[in-house]
């Protein structure tokens, strides 16, 4: 083996352009080289030249030590995902990828501060979700408001309620608008939540909803294990279950069908900006309720695409999406007090700054590196 | 109390015995004062007035009213039954043998779904509270065939400014069909056409609830670790 570069560590580069979505034809074209290489490379069969490694490291936007660091080895995740069917296996790697990224940042991070206490109830629910049912999931999105002190009213920024609760909240470009979010937890913290959204639709209330679907992934399917999640019918059953908490959750049977005085769409769009769900939502929370029938929730639909709404709602425009505040707040404490430079960070994670204000979702440029000429930003496709 | 004295099958008097005073301005009370409010506080909360509005909103108005008096009138049932001629619940209000029906409908274009007082079926704009009875509906049901039915007709005076203009308790002929006599309640209760006094009634009775928005506070903030403490 002719090695070019010492400790060249090609599961590494395999890591980074996985978490790009790359393939190694598409890696060997940005690179000018062929996809033998690129495979060799990552099978450990070959170490690029200095020059190669330079062009991989600009070309993925990451430091050189990344390529020669071993990964610390730490189970694969086992994400939850919210998203359309048409979302490729290949996207979700990426993000798997980005995720213990994330989770690389966040070790560092956790050495200096402490986040607040994960309070997510344990409300025991069954391992297997075929045992839950719907009045199980209802009752568990009134526990879990009243776990929080919560009246059944309109949250008004739900975001922070997670955050308040010890999740972790990431807003940034998913990069697929077929992605709309992502979760999961951490046995070992507690059960702390990570959830992911994405910016992508720049809708606030769906990315409201969104929040809540995952807050009901942590809430009931705490049990379930890999296993079972990674089964698609099964998969399918728990997102329905996630969406039916959702809607209970933000919208409790006892408070939010009493102010739809009439089923029409001209009614919830009214009821939108107090209860700051989208249209959609609240049709299929009445039809949970069974406050609309099936050619109700028809009627409905065909009314808002007749509209042009089911792609883009009014209200849409005009709310904001809440922000999450922990982690541009974590590394305002830590980059203003002088315990943690960005150079360190870098070190630390082996990461590049744009890569780490992109995994935090923090605004590109927090960090103050310049970006690289030649590198890519952190996209996918 | 005075009544009409056109009174062939002695509904009034049957009405007026077996439902209390109070009871029946009560009624009268919630129906006007759904008159009142519809414009002021719909359109406030809700927009402009509507095809739905006019008349959907008030039916619930006074449906939601009704409920929330249920047990609190002495001598007077108020209850969520099914629709005898068709799909839905409607609210029925009893007193001794005596069955007003509210709010009664078949369109399913103005199908009206809310809260916990369930499905209503209603027409917009419609002053007809009570339904023609069909002897085949009725006994499919197993309806009490010995149930008198009234119908309460209200409406309101655009003229006035959609003041309340009408309250009438109407009652079915022999046939069993419309209203072959009537009880004017604002003769009854003058009081009902006070706007002062349906004010007050309304701060007791008939609020809207609205829940209280759950406002969220920032307060998941990170802390510094003390020197030596380990991290997870």
């Amino acid at each position: 083996m002719r090695l070019n570069t010492p400790s060249f560590q090609g599961a590494r580069l395999r890591e980074a352009r996985e978490a790009r979505a790359l393939s190694q034809v598409m890696l060997a074209e940005l690179l000018g080289l062929s996809s033998a290489s690129v495979s060799q490379y990552e099978s450990n069969d070959q170490s690029p030249s200095p020059q190669v490694m330079s062009r991989i490291s600009g070309i993925l936007n990451l430091p050189s030590h990344f390529f020669t660091t071993p990964r610390l080895e730490r189970p694969a995740p086992s994400l939850f995902w919210r998203s359309r069917s048409a979302a490729t296996q290949r996207i979700r790697h990426a993000h798997e990828r980005r995720y213990e990224w994330f989770r690389d940042v966040i070790s560092v991070l956790v050495d200096h501060v402490e986040f607040p206490m994960p309070r997510i109830p344990n409300l025991n629910p069954p391992a297997d979700p075929v045992m839950i049912s719907n009045d199980d999931v209802e009752n568990f999105a009134v526990q879990t408001r009243q776990f929080w002190n919560l009246g059944d009213g309109p949250i008004s920024n739900v975001v922070w309620l997670a955050e308040n609760n010890g999740c972790v909240v990431v807003r940034s470009d998913l990069d697929d608008e077929k992605l709309d979010a992502y979760s999961n937890w951490d046995a070992d913290d507690s059960w702390r939540c990570y959830i992911f959204l994405g910016t992508d639709k720049q809708s606030a209330v769906r990315s409201r909803y969104d929040v809540a679907h995952e807050l009901g992934h942590a809430v009931m399917h705490r049990n379930t294990p890999d296993r079972v999640k990674r089964k698609s019918d099964l998969h399918r059953l728990m997102e329905q279950q996630a969406n039916r908490f959702a809607g209970a959750f933000m919208m409790p049977a006892t408070s939010f069908p009493s102010e739809v005085y009439s089923p029409t769409i001209q009614t919830l769009l009214h009821l939108k900006s107090r209860w700051q769900m989208s249209i959609s939502s609240m049709i299929c929370r009445l039809f949970d309720l069974e406050s609309i029938d099936e050619d109700r929730k028809r009627l409905l639909f065909i009314q808002m695409s007749r509209n042009g709404w089911r792609r883009r709602e009014p209200l849409d425009d005009s709310l904001e999406p809440e922000e999450p505040r922990l982690l541009k707040r974590t590394l305002d404490l830590l980059l203003d007090n002088g315990i943690l430079y960005n150079e360190e960070l870098v070190r630390r994670t082996h990461l590049s700054a744009r890569v780490i204000e992109k995994v935090l979702g923090i605004s590109e440029g927090y960090l103050d590196e310049p970006p690289a000429t030649l590198s890519l930003p952190l996209r996918l496709g | 109390m005075k009544i009409d004295p056109f009174d062939p099958q002695r509904l009034h008097s049957q009405f007026l015995d077996s439902m209390t005073t109070n009871g029946m301005r009560t009624i009268g009370a919630i129906v006007a004062w759904a008159h009142v409010r519809a414009p002021g506080i719909g359109a406030e909360r809700w927009g402009d007035v509507g095809r739905s509005r006019s008349g959907v909103l008030r039916w619930i108005q006074i449906d939601a009213d009704l409920i929330g008096l249920k047990g609190k009138m002495p001598g007077v049932d108020i209850e969520l039954c099914d629709n005898p001629s068709g799909g839905g619940t409607h609210i029925e209000v009893g007193a001794g043998n005596l069955r007003m029906l509210l709010a009664h409908d078949s369109d399913p274009q103005t199908l009206v779904p809310v809260c916990d007082y369930g499905k209503l079926l209603t027409r917009s704009n419609t002053n007809w509270l009570f339904p023609e009875l069909q002897a085949e509906e009725d006994a499919k049901r197993k309806r009490n065939r010995s149930t008198y039915y009234a119908v309460l007709f209200h409406s309101k005076a655009s003229s006035k400014g959609d003041a309340p203009y009408c309250l009438e308790v109407r009652f079915p002929d022999g046939e069993e069909k419309y209203a072959a006599d009537h009880l004017k309640l604002y003769a009854l209760f003058p009081e009902l056409m006070d706007e002062t006094w349906l004010l007050k009634a309304s701060m007791n009775w008939m609020a809207l609830p609205v829940a209280k928005e759950e406002k969220i506070k920032e307060e998941g903030l990170p802390k510094l670790r003390r020197p030596g403490q380990v991290g997870n």
